[in-house]
């Protein structure tokens, strides 16, 4: 093993010290007697690698190779030749190395110290529906809208989910709808299915001024809304917290998440006229 | 200018006969006491410069040796007025360094 990684040093000298001297090294490391005394030998092969490949200069006469050398190697070990004796003289690599720190530095400080800061970059968000994004389908503060809170804790609690596919109202109208509301917003496209968990919403909301008790249930596979002196409105949602009220124009309801995610109010927009409502 | 160690051991024990690598390393060993101990490597990158000078000549493998890949060289003429010049540097430092260390000079038998 150890001969064999002589033999692989001695195979990686310059090519004309190689076949000059290479034989003659691998007689001597057999000479040795002891793994001491090969390591020794070995040890003295790596120095001579490093002297050889870089304080001596191969451009000189060359010596005649040693005839042993010249046959055809045997034992399977590849070795490499040099095509050209040609060498960089050691201004050049010393001038190379200068100016290669100085490129480097150079650069390093362009980076420090630029106009452009790179890091201040921003790629502009591109808004795709809910369902499209990769997070949780059902959450409303993932909504393109008001707010960015997570409903974690009503989440867990049930696991029941709907898909709730959006009730087109009329084409026109819709688009004309979606376009009043938030940019980012626009962004859902109608009649994309989005998923939402409808209990959620379900619940009472009660509010002092105007007095007002509003009922949001669970009716098939959507949300309505029933208050004193109206009918059943069915909303149909725009985005995990808008809903738009089948039928009617310019209504809509918001629904607005508190810290934990919960639903605590909501805002029903009647073409102009709000009523908020708390939670109850 | 001095010759380096590696080449003065080299010098100094091909002055006495032909001999290949690893008998110049055994020779050196042998001179030196086994205090200085020259690796192949370094025997054969000061060798290679000691030819290109001219101060040694390379013989090849001798007939009748039990091993081929053995290459004997000899000491030149030229390698042998240098071996002097550097005997006589030396005999000068010692007389030197003995005169300001007031170290007697070895009584002569």
């Amino acid at each position: 093993m150890l001969r064999r990684l002589y033999r692989c040093a001695v195979r990686l000298h310059p090519s004309s010290f190689r076949r000059r001297f290479g034989d003659e090294m691998l007689h001597i490391f057999d000479q040795q007697k002891g793994t001491l005394a090969a390591l020794d030998v070995m040890l003295d092969c790596v120095f001579s690698l490093l002297r050889q490949w870089t304080l001596r200069p191969h451009t000189g006469v060359e010596l005649p190779a040693s005839p042993l050398l010249l046959s055809p190697i045997a034992d399977h070990i590849p070795s490499f030749e040099t095509l050209d004796t040609f060498r960089p003289r050691a201004s050049a690599i010393i001038n190379g190395a200068v100016l290669s720190l100085i490129l480097f530095c150079m650069t390093v400080f362009a980076i420090r110290y630029s106009w452009i800061q790179v890091s201040n970059l921003r790629i502009r968000e591109i808004a795709v529906a809910p369902s499209q994004r990769g997070y949780s389908r059902e959450d409303p503060s993932h909504s393109a809208g008001t707010s960015t809170r997570p409903l974690t804790q009503d989440s867990k609690e049930s696991s029941e989910r709907l898909q709730v596919n959006v009730i087109p109202i009329e084409p026109a109208r819709t688009q004309t709808k979606v376009t009043a509301s938030s940019s980012r917003t626009s962004a859902t496209p109608v009649g994309v299915a989005i998923w939402l968990r409808l209990e959620l919403y379900v619940g009472k909301y009660i509010s002092n001024s105007p007095p007002a008790k509003i009922s949001i249930q669970v009716e098939g596979d959507h949300l309505s809304l029933t208050a004193a002196g109206h009918p059943h409105l069915a909303l149909s949602p725009l985005s995990p917290t808008r809903f738009a009220i089948v039928g009617a124009e310019n209504s809509y309801v918001d629904f607005t998440p508190d810290d934990q995610g919960r639903i605590r109010l909501l805002s029903w927009d009647e073409g102009g006229n709000v009523i908020t409502a708390q939670r109850h | 200018m001095p010759l380096s160690s590696a080449a003065l051991h080299i010098l100094l024990a091909l002055a006495g006969e032909d001999l290949h690598g690893y008998g110049i390393m055994q020779e050196i060993a042998r001179q030196s006491e086994g205090i200085y101990k020259l690796g192949p490597g370094t025997l054969y990158d000061n060798l290679r410069k000691l030819i290109q000078d001219g101060w040694v000549h390379e013989l090849g493998p001798r007939r009748g040796d039990d091993d081929p890949r053995r290459r004997y060289y000899r000491l030149t003429d030229a390698g042998r007025n240098v071996l002097r010049a550097e005997t006589a540097r030396l005999t000068q430092v010692v007389r030197e360094a003995r005169l300001r260390l007031r170290i007697p000079n070895p009584r002569r038998v």
